[in-house]
Formats: C-alpha cells, sequence, structure tokens
C-alpha cells in the first residue's frame, strides 16, 4: 500500500504546481505599487527657486516676485517702480536644479512689461541649458513701465519650464 | 523516498510557484508584475528613469519624487519614466488607477492616459511601451498630505473582435452630447447631427479626427449642431469699441472632488446664505473651489495681442438649452501651434459681453494632434488660444496664488473674504470679491445634576459652543419622547438610561452626542431609607445618620467661626477629635471681574465687549453665555463657550455674532448679558448695555 500513497503525493505535486504557472487564460489581475509624490515648496522642489533680494520672497511654499507695496521687505515705505521708466534688478533669485538629471531652462515671461536675463551674462537672456544637477543660475529682472502711468499696476506669472536633456 | 520527504517537496515547489508570480527580484532589472499574464515594468533607460524610477529590494518598482518634490502651481512632466511590457503569448489590456487622478497623470505617447479600463492600452505579445508622468499641482501649495502614495495597475485579457461595423457618420448628436468630425482645415464644414444612443461619447477617444465633441451635463435628445468656422469669422466681428472694453472679475462656486475643471454650484442661491450676507457657507476643514471661468474680457485682441486662434467652432444647442452647462472636447493638430507652449492652450466662449476663458486641459496627444477638454458655463462661438495672456491672481488673507480655479480650506469660523483679480493683455485689471462664512461645527456638553431620582423630573442642561449661526438642541429620551432647547425635563425610570442630544445650527453643521444617565438612589438619604426599608441592621443606619450629623455640625461651626462678624451661633457641642485637616471650604460662585466696554459694530454686523473676565473662586468654569438681546427683549444674538477645568475666563474684543436675518442698527437698544457657571452648579450673570461704534472701531 505504501508505493500507492507516494504516487498520489507526485500527482497532488504536479497538480498544485499546474494551478499556479499555467498559461491558460485569467479573467483580470491587479497589484499595488508604490509612487511617493509631494509638493515640496519652491526653493526646495525639483526646480529650486530661491530668491536672492528683497523683491522676491516665497509665500507659503511659493515664489513671488513683489514690486508693491504689498512686499513686507519692501524698502523705505516705497509702493512700487517708477512710472515710464526702466528698472533693473540684478541677481533677484537664484534657479538651482535640484533634480538628478541635467537641464535646460526657459524663461517664459508672460508680460510685456518684464524680462529676465541671467545676471551673469545679461545680454545673453536668461535662458540657460546644460544645468547639471545641483548646479545653480543667477537671475535678473527688468521692469519697463514705459507706457504706464503712475498708479497702474499688473500681476502676471512668470513660467519656468525646464527640461531634462 | 518516503512520503514525508514528497510532502517537504511539494511544499517546497508550490511556495516556489507561489513566488514567481508575484515580483521577485529578476535578474534583468525588472520587475515581474507577474508570471501569466507576463506583465513586466523597468525604469526606462533614459536620465528619468534613471533618476527617479527603481527596483526595490522586493523587486518591485518603485516611483519616488518625494525625496525632491515637485514644485506647488506647476505642471510637472517626466519623460520616459519606466517601460511596461507584455512578454506573455496572448494580447493584453494594461491600465493603472489611483488617487489622484485630477492631479497625477500616467500616459503612453500616441495612446495619451493609462487611467481607468477605459483608457487601457493593449500590449501584443512581445511588444512595450514608455510611461511618461505628468503631475498637476496648479492651485496646490507645498506641504500637506503627499499627493500620490501608490497606483494600481491591472490587466485584462483583450475581449474578441466583434465584427467590423461601418464606421460611424463623422457628425452625431444627441443623448445629452454631440461629435462634429470637422477635417482640421479652415473650410466651413457643417454637421447635422443624428441622434445615436447607444454611442458612448465620453472618453476622449469618442473625438473624431479634427472634430468636436459636446457632453451636456443634462443630455438631450434633441441634435446639436457643430460648425467648423474660420478664425477670421471672429475677428471680423470684433471693432476698436470691443477692444476698449475692461475685464470683469467673475468669481462662481465650483465642486472640485474628482471633477479637476470643477462644476458649477447653485449652492449661492440658498436662502440661509443670503441672509447670512455671505456668497456661500462651508464648514471648518471643509474644501472650497472657486472658478474664476465666468470672467470676461473684452475681445480677441484682450486675450492675445496677436489675436492668435488656432481653430473656431460654432456650436448650436436645442432652444432654451444656450445656458446649459457642458464640457466641450476638441482635437486640434499639433502643426497649428507652430511650435509654441502645448501647455498654454485655452478655449474661449464668446459672450455678448466679451471672452470667457474656459478651464481647459490636455486630456489626449496622439497622432500630432492634442485632444482638449473645456468646462462651458454655455454655448455660441468657441476658439481656442495658443498663447493666451489673460491673467487670473486669487488673494484670500494674506496669500496671493495665481490660478484659474482656488482650492483651498478655512480653519477659522467667520467671514472671510476672497479677491480675484483678472488682468487681460492690455494689463487692464478688474476685481471681484467673494464672501465665504465658515461655519463651526457645534460642540455640546450635557449638564447632569447629581441627585437623580427614579421618577422624579430630571433638568437637563446641554452647554453647547456654537460661534457661527443659531443653534437648535433636540432631546430623545428613552421612550422616544423628544424635546427642543437648552434644557430638558424628563422622568427617568431606576437603572441606566440612554439619552441623544443633537446640535443643528442653521447653516446645516449638526452635531450628535450619546450618553447613558444612571439613576438610582444616589442622596445619602435614599440610601439610608433603603437600607433600613430592606431589613439592614438599624444600628448600622442610625450610626451612620449620626456621624454624617456630626461631621456636619463640624462643617457649620467651622464656617461661622471663619465668619469673624456677629451672628447666630447654633449650640453646637464642643468635641474634641483628633485633626482632619482643611475641611474644604469653597471659595463661592463664579465672579463677572471685568464686562467692560460692550459695543455694537454695525458697519461689520456684529457685538463686541472689549474686555471680558470671569473667574471661578470655588470651581472650575464650565459654561460662559453671552446673550444680546434687542430693546423688546427678543434674542437676537447668542454665544456659548465650553470651558473644562479653566478657574478664570478673559478675553479682549469678544465677538458675537448676530443671528441670521437679525440687522444690526445703530439707533437700536441692545443688552449684553454674560452668564457663567462653573462645576458646582454655581452662577453668576451680569448685564451690560453696548454702545454704537462705527465698524472700524475695534475691529
Amino acid at each position: 500500500m505504501r508505493p500507492k500513497g507516494k504516487l498520489f503525493a507526485l500527482l497532488a505535486i504536479f497538480a498544485a504546481i499546474g494551478l499556479v504557472t499555467a498559461t491558460g487564460a485569467f479573467t483580470s489581475v491587479s497589484a499595488q505599487r508604490t509612487v511617493s509624490v509631494d509638493i515640496a515648496g519652491d526653493s526646495a522642489a525639483l526646480v529650486g527657486i530661491q530668491s536672492t533680494s528683497q523683491y522676491a520672497y516665497e509665500n507659503n511654499g511659493q515664489f513671488l516676485i513683489d514690486f508693491s507695496g504689498n512686499n513686507p521687505n519692501f524698502p523705505g515705505g516705497a509702493e512700487g517702480v517708477n512710472p515710464n521708466a526702466t528698472t533693473r534688478v540684478d541677481y533677484l533669485f537664484n534657479v538651482t536644479n535640484n533634480g538628478d538629471t541635467t537641464i535646460d531652462i526657459d524663461f517664459i515671461e508672460n508680460s510685456q512689461y518684464i524680462s529676465l536675463y541671467n545676471s551673469s551674462t545679461p545680454s545673453n537672456g536668461a535662458n540657460v541649458t546644460g544645468i547639471s544637477s545641483g548646479s545653480t543660475i543667477a537671475v535678473g529682472i527688468e521692469v519697463d513701465t514705459t507706457n504706464l502711468n503712475e498708479g497702474q499696476g499688473f500681476n502676471t506669472t512668470l513660467t519656468i519650464e525646464a527640461n531634462s536633456q | 523516498m518516503n512520503l514525508y520527504s514528497l510532502n517537504t517537496l511539494a511544499i517546497a515547489l508550490i511556495a516556489l510557484g507561489l513566488i514567481i508570480p508575484t515580483g521577485a527580484v529578476m535578474a534583468d532589472g525588472s520587475d515581474k508584475v507577474w508570471e501569466n499574464p507576463g506583465i513586466t515594468l523597468s525604469p526606462t533607460d533614459s536620465p528619468n528613469g534613471e533618476a527617479y524610477a527603481e527596483i526595490g529590494t522586493d523587486g518591485n518598482l518603485t516611483i519616488d519624487l518625494a525625496t525632491v518634490g515637485v514644485n506647488p502651481n506647476a505642471l510637472t512632466t517626466i519623460r520616459n519614466l519606466f517601460d511596461i511590457a507584455n512578454n506573455g503569448e496572448v494580447s493584453l489590456e494594461v491600465w493603472l488607477t489611483h488617487e489622484s487622478a485630477e492631479s497625477v497623470r500616467f500616459s503612453v505617447s500616441e495612446h495619451g492616459t493609462l487611467y481607468g479600463e477605459e483608457n487601457a492600452l493593449t500590449l501584443e505579445p512581445g511588444q512595450g511601451k514608455t510611461v511618461d508622468l505628468l503631475i498637476d499641482t496648479k492651485g496646490r501649495e507645498a506641504g500637506g498630505e503627499p499627493l500620490l502614495t501608490s497606483f494600481d495597475i491591472h490587466v485584462d485579457d483583450v475581449e474578441p473582435t466583434a465584427t467590423p461595423e461601418e464606421p460611424s457618420s463623422p457628425s452625431t448628436g444627441g443623448g445629452g452630447s454631440g461629435t462634429g468630425g470637422a477635417p482640421p482645415s479652415d473650410s466651413n464644414q457643417t454637421s447635422t447631427p443624428e441622434p445615436t444612443p447607444t454611442e458612448t461619447p465620453s472618453e476622449p477617444d469618442g473625438v473624431e479626427e479634427g472634430g468636436v465633441e459636446v457632453i451636456l451635463d443634462e443630455p438631450t435628445d434633441d441634435p446639436i449642431t457643430i460648425q467648423e468656422i474660420p478664425t477670421s469669422a471672429i475677428l471680423d466681428d470684433e471693432d476698436d469699441e470691443d477692444d476698449r472694453r475692461e475685464p470683469r472679475a467673475v468669481i462662481s462656486h465650483a465642486h472640485g472632488g474628482g471633477d479637476p475643471i470643477g462644476r458649477e454650484c447653485p449652492c449661492e442661491d440658498r436662502p440661509e446664505v443670503q441672509a447670512a450676507g455671505a456668497n456661500t457657507i462651508v464648514e471648518e476643514g471643509e474644501e472650497l473651489t472657486l472658478s474664476a471661468a465666468r470672467s470676461l474680457v473684452g475681445s480677441v485682441r484682450s486675450v492675445d495681442p496677436e489675436r492668435r486662434m488656432v481653430k473656431a467652432v460654432s456650436i448650436n444647442v436645442p432652444a432654451g438649452r444656450e445656458e446649459s452647462s457642458a464640457t466641450i472636447r476638441m482635437r486640434v493638430s499639433e502643426d497649428r501651434f507652430e511650435g509654441s507652449d502645448l501647455t498654454r492652450p485655452r478655449v474661449g466662449r464668446e459672450t455678448d459681453d466679451g471672452w470667457q476663458m474656459l478651464p481647459t486641459r490636455i486630456v489626449g496627444q496622439e497622432n500630432g494632434q492634442l485632444i482638449l477638454e473645456a468646462r462651458t458655463p454655455g454655448f455660441s462661438r468657441f476658439a481656442v488660444f495658443a498663447t493666451p495672456e489673460v491673467r487670473y491672481a486669487w488673494r484670500l488673507d494674506d496669500e496671493t496664488i495665481t490660478a484659474e480655479e482656488l482650492r483651498t480650506r478655512f480653519d477659522e469660523p467667520g467671514f472671510h473674504n476672497i479677491t480675484l483679480n483678472v488682468t487681460d493683455a492690455f494689463g487692464r485689471t478688474n476685481t471681484a470679491t467673494y464672501r465665504v462664512l465658515v461655519n463651526d461645527r457645534p460642540s455640546v456638553d450635557i449638564e447632569v445634576p447629581a441627585n437623580r431620582t427614579a421618577g422624579e423630573p430630571l433638568t437637563l442642561r446641554a452647554n453647547v459652543t456654537n460661534e457661527i449661526g443659531n443653534a437648535t438642541v433636540t432631546w430623545l429620551f428613552p421612550d422616544g419622547s423628544q424635546q427642543e432647547g437648552l434644557t430638558a425635563e424628563y422622568a427617568f425610570e431606576r437603572g441606566d438610561q440612554p439619552i441623544r442630544v443633537t446640535v443643528a445650527d442653521e447653516y446645516g453643521a449638526t452635531t450628535t452626542l450619546e450618553r447613558t444617565i444612571t439613576i438610582g438612589p444616589v442622596s445619602a438619604t435614599d440610601v439610608i431609607i433603603d437600607r433600613i426599608a430592606s431589613g439592614v441592621s438599624l444600628e448600622l443606619a442610625l450610626g451612620t445618620v449620626a456621624l454624617l450629623s456630626f461631621l456636619l455640625a463640624i462643617l457649620i461651626r467651622r464656617i461661622l467661626s471663619r465668619g469673624g462678624g456677629p451672628g447666630v451661633r447654633l449650640p453646637i457641642p464642643a468635641v474634641s477629635m483628633p485633626s482632619i485637616g482643611p475641611l474644604p471650604i469653597g471659595g463661592g460662585k463664579p465672579q463677572i471681574v471685568a464686562l467692560e466696554n460692550p459695543t455694537v459694530d454695525v458697519d461689520n454686523r456684529r457685538f463686541r465687549i472689549g474686555h471680558l473676565r470671569i473667574e471661578a473662586p470655588g470651581g472650575d468654569l464650565r459654561t460662559v453665555e453671552i446673550v444680546v438681546t434687542d430693546g423688546r427683549g427678543n434674542e437676537v444674538a447668542q454665544k456659548t463657550v465650553d470651558l473644562r477645568g479653566e478657574s478664570y475666563y478673559v478675553t479682549r474684543n469678544e465677538v458675537v455674532l448676530p443671528k441670521s436675518k437679525v440687522y444690526v442698527r445703530a439707533d437700536q437698544h441692545y443688552q449684553i448679558s454674560v452668564r457663567a457657571g462653573d462645576d458646582t452648579d454655581g452662577w453668576v450673570s451680569r448685564q451690560q448695555s453696548p454702545v454704537a461704534v462705527p465698524g472700524s472701531v475695534g475691529a
């Protein structure tokens, strides 16, 4: 009787393996994987944006350039830039590549009144290519109020586009 | 080999068979999700794949964008992040799901999003695709909960293909939707929709090439006509007068939730909202989504100085449905954008008063075409702008957020003003203000007398804290009867008796407290009488009475001796006893030490007490109630502060908000009453008439 028991056990083994690894049809399957996405403050995020002047600061983690009386750091109670003038501020803020890949950075000024430039090489504009991981560029701003009068202001957004190479 | 060793082998083989399909570390550096079906995930051989994806020690793919988080209020695209491949022998459908569909999108080039079974990607045997990750944090701040912690990957067999049918008509309508199959050219083409009730055009793939799809929130069976028109038709109709029109900021309450572009909310029309003088009411911590989509700018030039439109369509809905909200999807050839930023296109809606820039997102990108999706509050002519320069800035408290849609939460009850600043391409601005009343959720505590006798009415008191709005207290007793009011009287039976108190304020916030009250012979007298009646030793009972009387005599004697003044001396026998320490003689009931500068702030519609201080020398304060009555004695404002164990209560500039529909007037006489109670059931109250002041005083 003992040999018969062995045969039954072997059959049971192969039946079990067949159930697990067969390539036959299935209904549907699903599995879970980990993906961690956090929102960091602008200064510490993938594209790090850090103020280097009193005209820019971070508000609730979001970088803000503020040439108005609302700016708590604005000097001497000033309430804005001069009308019908061109105002340049070198080294307004830094952009740091906090990611692990080399990136190119394009600045898209969504306003006719401002233009950005690389503080190190002002004549070349602000866009920079080949910023390696951990590297920083310094950015300045020119505010042109030639067509604006006293009391007129504007709000706009600045798009910083970083593309890895 | 014996049977024991065979069992061991069986267990080993079965265990091996189970491990293989669940993702062991593979020598080829991929996450073998399933042996059958043969699906693997692996970081793409690219800078992004190497930087942000890896196969962990558990053999599973892991994506890390938390060590260095993404930027707030930004669009982050991680291209070529990981590969997904079918190493099996049959065609498979693969899709992903996760909890941040509105902000995070996994997609495959030339296919689009992988989210949901409806967007499943078909992988033939041996085929692999590279997955990109798009993270949209527009309107979101830094910090807080992680945006995403996991995703689920699903695999299914490809269903057998049915017999091919004739291609559908290029234009359809009905069933609440319609698609127009206009080719990507400037030539006019009129679509005559035919009802196709079996079609489900709710997916991006339902948009015919070059076409437009309309999905009404409230479906209709009547046809919808979609016509692509030349952009010059719109430009020719505009003149300098339109260019001179100022922008107009309009704020509307949209419901966010799972809809990333928001739906209009009818809640602003609620009578209680209007009565409160607010635009909307939310609860503490509740998410509020506001949309700038109904704002207007004057002309095409106000949207883009270069008047650049890449597509224009006219959509005609059945009569009477022109102001119906809907979702519109359009396919636009990428060639028309001529290298401009593809993340910026916006669908605009032409109205009699100018252009509305609709909340727009890209829901697909395939075969050189973008699929745009926009929410519209109505119908007319629409245009796709490639480089719009209309800007929206929200300001709340001391914070400015640049976004078309604002999502926020308030933790402080009371009124909060939110402003929207709309700037057109000329730099002209307009501001609108939205008033939000943040309602607190009431809290309640039940005050039960210490002496509770079965069958005798017991007065219960609800201590309610509810800063905003008038609250109603409803009591539910064991027999099912209900009473309303801060106090309730009920004769309980002996034993554990459940009660329930529900506090509901006029703005819909409710709190329910359930409590069990034990009713029994708790007073000393009751205990003694019970024991005598039940035949317990009479001597013991009399002894207990004697002892209590003796202690009472000592207490009264000490009180009188501390009084020091003349008075009646009771004939208390002098007893010599060992010292038992100081007796707990209380310091008396609570005292209102200061009730100063009560004022009526007419402009800001509220009452204030400049300085309020209450002390409880004999116990701990439990409740402070402030009630304001008008000249006729009607209660016009009420506030209850629930305290736990504080020996004093002091505030500066205490605010009491009036009930809804109460108009605060400078020429009205009011009386402010403050009442405070402590845990020894000691109470004190005091009244004072406030003085009307301008809104700026004490604000």
